[in-house]
């Protein structure tokens, strides 16, 4: 999912840089202030989740966890995701500090996506609803990463059609774990601390 | 709670099965043997990486030749031509490194003997050559573990320093905004 430097042409790293930069300033602008911790752990949970790995044909996926940063910070998992993402490119060298703006869109997007689409449904009353609404929110998070991951590497070259096949066939499994892991994060949340969900009891 | 110990124990064979942790980052490990350039390619955690394209490049930047890696993550070629050749490993999905080999690690391209001279019994150039190759053959274990070393960086201290940098960065943060606040 990190795309390394090297890759992508200047033009492709300075709309990610823009885009990223745009959408960490509203995240930063929308973020409250009791919410500030929340953003701070689940940055902590994205840095840490990648260096969990499935080695799949000539390339490793990783945890990303972005559907659930989404879901649970909505824009603010654009300043989250940026943070993690500038640790681990400088820790771990994972991606880099030129393509930070383009990973950063790449999957923080798709968090802000899931938080619109799912986030009613998990207020919902009914177990079952919020149980799937999770699950897809995991899978579709990276999903769509996977799709903006191939849009971005469409620009060096690459045909579109047979990297997204690539990106999203090899993600199958991590979207797998991802769903069932926010499924397990959700009812865990909606029992212990729903207030975090945005449900009143 | 049954469902919350099922979800442990899978996340648990998940982390515990062997090469699936630590293993992003790819790097290129290059080793000149006689006149032929070895390239291994490896995950982080030391797997290979298979099937994944090669290019050489020499130092004003045209593509030499390019080709895939063997199940072993090891792409080989005879040094085409003396120059600093910059080995670019390209594991798709974004996944890229590079190694540089300079001139100088190169052996000299066999030349033509010279004609009408008795050639004397012992040629030094073929005993510099033996010794040469024979060296590069017991070094290239340590040279490969050095490599291996290098690649897989990620420790613990890292971790928990990247965890202390967001834990400063909120601080940093939260005091920003309480100040905003009180004006």
């Amino acid at each position: 999912m990190h795309i390394a430097e090297g890759v992508l042409s200047a033009p492709v790293l300075a709309i990610g840089g823009a885009l990223a930069a745009g959408g960490v300033g509203i995240g930063l602008r929308k973020t409250e202030y009791e919410k500030i911790p929340e953003v701070a752990v689940l940055s902590s949970a994205f840095f840490v989740a990648s260096l969990i790995h499935v080695p799949l044909g000539p390339t490793s996926v990783h945890l990303i966890l972005n559907g659930l940063i989404g879901l649970l910070l909505g824009w603010s998992a654009m300043p989250a995701i940026l943070v993690g993402l500038a640790l681990q490119a400088i820790l771990f060298q994972f991606g880099g500090i030129t393509t930070l703006g383009v990973n950063t869109v790449n999957m923080a997007l798709p968090a802000v996506l899931c938080f619109y689409l799912f986030r009613s449904f998990i207020t919902s009353d009914k177990r079952a609803v919020v149980l799937v609404a999770a699950f897809f929110c995991g899978a579709v998070g990276v999903f769509v990463a996977g799709l903006l991951v191939a849009c971005s590497l469409f620009f060096t070259g690459e045909s579109f059609l047979q990297m997204a096949r690539m990106v999203v066939l090899a993600h199958l499994p991590i979207m797998a774990i991802e769903g069932i892991l926010t499924s397990f994060c959700v009812a865990f949340l909606r029992k212990v601390r729903p207030e975090i969900l945005g449900v009143n009891k | 709670m049954k469902r919350l110990i099922v979800f442990w124990a899978l996340f648990l064979i998940i982390m515990a099965s062997p090469a699936s942790i630590f293993a992003h980052k790819v790097s290129v490990f290059t080793y000149v043997e006689g006149d032929v350039v070895y390239a291994e390619c490896f995950f982080s955690d030391g797997t290979p990486v298979k099937n994944a394209i090669v290019d050489v490049f020499d130092s004003a930047g045209r593509r030499l030749l390019s080709g895939k890696t063997d199940k072993n993550g090891i792409f080989s070629f005879k040094v085409p031509k003396k120059d600093d050749l910059r080995i670019v490993l390209n594991a798709s999905m974004g996944h890229r490194a590079e190694m540089v080999i300079q001139a100088k690690e190169l052996p000299e391209l066999l030349k033509p003997k010279p004609q009408g001279r008795p050639v004397p019994a012992v040629d030094i150039d073929q005993i510099r050559q033996v010794v040469e190759e024979a060296v590069a053959r017991e070094v290239r274990p340590l040279m490969r573990a050095i490599a291996q070393q290098q690649a897989r960086r990620v420790s613990v201290t890292e971790v928990v320093g990247g965890i202390g940098y967001i834990v400063g960065l909120m601080g940093i943060w939260m005091y920003l905004r309480s100040r905003k606040g009180r004006k």
